[in-house]
């Protein structure tokens, strides 16, 4: 596991967007390239491309992109390619393996699905930062508790990642077994998820402590470091991105 | 916080959430993300391990606590690893309820109870989990369960059928190590860092 996405520093009309109208987009392409006709997903797929270019963040997210469609991509290509025969149109066949032309189709047609759900996921990470999106969530009535969840449990990956490499190198030298059988080798996680957990509760307590001493369940408003405003292109584009899908949803019954 | 001596299933919910249950959420969120990276040094195949903090955070604070826990695993290895993490979200928050409740009803407390939990959640993770897969994803998840969806492909099932026998495969064993290493972990904790809201795990063993 390593953080392939992450937010991207930027001043670009995607990044000032207020975090709940990307939300709101976000939610919107996923249903929409559910919903859409071919055309439509491709033109979804050029706005998101689009918008990634604008936002400064192309290369980010194309190379975020790459190792999570490429096996979904494989997936899909053996699982449709090979044995979804369509009307048994045959495109190619080596040996035993016949590669079906309506199977593939449906691969393809259901890869772009995926690359816009993921496209749209990476574009929202990575110029939507962290801070920001929990302060427009907490203004827009998302309890704030939930706003302390989520950015600490963030701030919290990288963190207890290093402790765990930091176990895993101290155990190692005290001749643990990582290449071993594999019950030894499911022995030997209790090992390092034991320190890890127990060295994380320890902090938990402190934490706690430093949370009360702060008024965290205290009642009242707070002040934030962040203003956000909600633009007349923030408006639009919330309205435009419902109607959308509703658009869509309305053309699938039909 | 709510008076101790509230009752009711709200009341219920509500002495769960401490302060401390609140700061223990996020820890759950994280050891849930990291034990990817820990099962990755000890190479054990067609184990995540995704849903070790959801069940440890049931077993330290109670089934809502891991409930919130799950909507966040998901929601922040969307935000780190993968956005199609996301689509899998009412897996995670089904796995907090069950492995909470249980813990509560003493199913953690002998190690064949605990395997009992394991497999419990993995139904829920096959019934929950191969309609989203199939219908979201088209049957493939990008990790290496596709290789066996693809095996049962090629006897001849359907997308269906395929992906229920590759999540019939996999699952099982990653949910019942999940809950096992959970349990054995919780039962290490020291007495002084256990939370009030601790369900009791493994003292009856014989």
């Amino acid at each position: 596991m390593s953080a392939l996405a992450g937010y991207q520093r930027g001043e670009s009309v995607v990044h000032r967007l207020h975090p709940v109208t990307k939300v709101t987009l976000l939610v919107c392409c996923v249903l929409g390239a559910y919903l859409a006709p071919p055309v439509a997903l491709v033109a979804l797929l050029g706005l998101l491309v689009c918008s990634s270019a604008v936002a400064g963040v192309a290369t980010s997210v194309g190379r975020a992109a790459l190792p999570i469609l490429v096996p979904l991509a494989l997936g899909l290509l053996a699982i449709h390619g090979f044995f979804r025969a369509g009307s048994g149109a045959v495109l190619a066949s080596v040996g035993p393996l016949t590669l079906w032309r309506d199977g593939v189709a449906y691969a393809i047609s259901f890869l772009g699905v995926l690359t816009a759900f993921v496209l749209a996921g990476l574009v929202f990470v990575s110029t939507t930062h962290p801070k920001k999106l929990m302060t427009g969530l907490t203004d827009a009535g998302v309890p704030r508790k939930l706003g302390y969840v989520f950015v600490a449990s963030l701030q919290l990956v990288p963190d207890l990642r290093r402790r765990a490499e930091r176990i895993v190198d101290a155990q190692r030298s005290r001749g643990l077994d990582t290449r071993g059988s594999v019950p030894s080798r499911v022995r030997a996680l209790v090992s390092l998820l034991g320190p890890l957990l127990i060295g994380a509760l320890v902090s938990t307590q402190t934490r706690s402590l430093a949370l009360e001493a702060r008024g965290f369940s205290l009642d009242g408003p707070r002040t934030s470091l962040y203003a956000l405003s909600s633009t007349r292109l923030d408006w639009a584009l919330r309205v435009g991105g419902v109607l959308g899908v509703v658009g869509l949803a309305g053309w699938r019954l039909l | 916080m709510a008076e101790r001596t509230e009752s009711g299933f709200l009341g219920g919910i509500r002495r769960e959430f401490t302060t401390q249950t609140w700061a223990l959420i996020p820890v759950g969120v994280a050891l849930s993300v990291v034990a990817a990276y820990v099962v990755n040094v000890v190479r054990v195949p067609f184990l995540y391990l995704d849903a070790l903090g959801v069940v440890l955070v049931a077993l330290l604070a109670g089934p809502w606590a891991a409930a919130l826990t799950g909507v966040f695993v998901n929601v922040v290895e969307g935000f780190l690893v993968n956005p199609t993490f996301w689509a899998y979200t009412p897996l995670q928050v089904a796995f907090g309820l069950a492995a909470g409740y249980m813990a509560r009803r003493g199913w953690f407390r002998r190690y064949w109870k605990v395997v009992v939990v394991g497999l419990v959640i993995a139904v829920i993770s096959i019934v929950m989990g191969a309609p989203i897969t199939v219908l979201a994803f088209g049957g493939v998840t990008g990790t290496g369960s596709d290789a066996v969806t693809t095996f049962f492909r090629a006897t001849g099932a359907n997308i269906w059928s395929a992906v229920v026998g590759q999540t019939l495969v996999v699952e099982p064993i990653d949910k019942v190590v999940t809950v096992l290493l959970a349990a054995l972990v919780a039962k290490r904790i020291p007495r002084r860092y256990m939370p009030d809201t601790a369900a009791r795990v493994l003292d009856r063993e014989e």
